[in-house]
């Protein structure tokens, strides 16, 4: 009896060293210097802080329980994440251009309800965003949305484009593939239409397109999940304004793939996803985890398998 | 507890309507009464906006006149070439804002040539597509249009 006693509280002992030793060890968030403050409206900085800032920038203010070992490697992981996302405290070294996309964005997450994360929102309840925080961050993102004219030099880059292109007597030159080793698939071309989209957060304009197993899915409602093999293209032009708000496709950008396949793609959320910018056609991506990116942007849409584009609801007939 | 049984079932049955409009774009498409179908199985040869109007809209081609649009700066498209504009109004895109995308179809245009030089217009107008009539002058002026449309680059 005596010596089951010794045991328990040498367990105990064992318990409490290990849990304090834990504390000295993994990952230490360091809050690292804020190189610039974000130029938005006070309303809108006091909103991002509270609901953003302690994982998307280096003004982390950890709560004592997000200090305790184990979790707080797990809350060290999801702020080394977070921060390579979006960090609003290095925001001056992206592009003008950029710095809106991210905002477009980060307002996305948070009106789908994928941000602040469930897990963090739920122990830090300041981070919820009310029905009002969302408006105003809405009326501030639209006001960044300027509908301008194109000028000569935007449509003389899409004519040079367009007769360089139309003249060519060789279309399929070499494409490199994208870093995790998916390969261009031109007859994209040739695929049938199933959206258009306007989008005026960056001025583009996309068309997606989809191939026959996908096409064949959507008329046969099996589309969540997409069928394996099922693939779309999001091909994008630069919109070219006239005065009179008519708008035509200027510069080929760029063309997107998802290529559905459960088993191969696995670890990629069940899809192959691949871009190339330009009319080079120049892979995205250095390394093979660009695909994060991707990952990350779609994630608000699980639930629909991940696809934004909600399909022409094209029959067999 | 017969009572919660109905209204489970009720609420799947809310759900599963919800999920199924999120899923497809029902409004833009085309109504199961039409008989047009085809237009929609088109290849694209560009799409357009128009920022007063609201709307936008795709320029589909047979294979024949893809074929041409894609490899000829001139407009002269040959015998069996069909193009068909599809004009929807635009609606905010419920998964991002910073989108717009097609609402409810307005139109449909299709021009063929059906001998040299020579291309007659249909025009089918509102959700249910009903033939309408277009005055000479306003479908020449469409037929132009609509030919004149340059392909989108396609690398």
């Amino acid at each position: 009896m005596k010596r089951a006693k010794k045991n328990n509280l040498l367990i105990i002992a064992i318990i409490l060293a290990v849990f304090t030793g834990i504390q000295f060890a993994g990952p230490n968030i360091k809050n690292l210097p804020v190189t610039t403050e974000l130029s938005v409206p006070h309303d809108v900085r006091v909103i991002l802080k509270r609901a953003c800032y302690d994982c998307h920038s280096n003004e982390t203010k950890l709560l004592w329980f997000d200090k305790i070992a184990p979790a707080s490697w797990m809350v060290a992981k999801d702020i080394t994440d977070a921060r390579k996302v979006l960090n609003f405290s290095t925001w001056g070294s992206l592009a003008p251009a950029d710095q809106k996309g991210k905002l477009f964005e980060a307002f996305n997450q948070i009106s789908l309800g994928a941000m602040p994360l469930k897990q963090y929102s739920a122990l830090h309840s300041e981070a919820k965003l009310t029905a009002g925080d969302i408006s105003i961050l809405k009326t501030y993102i639209s006001s960044l949305v300027s509908v301008k004219t194109s000028d000569t030099s935007r449509i003389n880059a899409a004519n040079k484009q367009y007769n360089e292109w139309i003249g060519a007597k060789t279309r399929f030159v070499k494409v490199k593939p994208a870093p995790n080793g998916i390969e261009y698939i031109p007859d994209f071309r040739n695929w049938k239409a199933i959206s258009t989209s306007d989008r005026f957060d960056n001025g583009t304009m996309r068309v997606m397109v989809a191939n026959d197993i996908a096409i064949k899915a959507i008329k046969e409602n099996h589309i969540n999940p997409w069928p394996n093999g099922a693939t779309f293209a999001k091909i994008a032009w630069e919109e070219l304004i006239d005065s009179t708000g008519k708008v035509q496709t200027g510069e080929f950008k760029q063309v997107e793939f998802m290529i559905k396949d459960d088993k191969k793609y696995e670890k990629t959320a069940g899809w192959g996803w691949a871009r190339w910018k330009g009319i080079q056609l120049a892979p995205y991506g250095k390394t093979e985890t660009f695909t994060q990116e991707c990952i990350n942007c779609h994630k608000p849409v699980k639930d629909n398998d991940f696809v934004f584009t909600m399909p022409l609801h094209l029959k067999s007939k | 507890m017969k009572n919660l049984i109905v209204l489970s079932f009720l609420a799947t049955l809310i759900l599963t309507g919800c999920s199924k409009e999120n899923l497809y774009n029902e409004s833009a498409s085309l109504a199961d009464s039409t008989k047009i179908t085809q237009v929609l199985e088109g290849k694209v040869i560009t799409s357009m906006v128009d920022k007063k109007e609201k709307t936008m809209s795709t320029l589909y081609g047979n294979d024949i006149a893809v074929e041409h649009a894609r490899n000829s700066v001139d407009h002269h498209y040959p015998i069996g070439s069909e193009l068909s504009l599809v004009t929807w109004s635009q609606k905010e895109d419920i998964h991002w804002y910073g989108a717009n995308i097609p609402g409810e179809i307005k139109s449909i245009e299709i021009v063929k040539y059906q001998a040299p030089d020579s291309a007659i217009l249909e025009y089918y107008k509102g959700k249910n597509l009903h033939l309408g009539k277009r005055d000479f002058e306003t479908a020449v002026k469409r037929i132009e249009f609509i030919s004149g449309q340059r392909a989108a680059v396609l690398p």
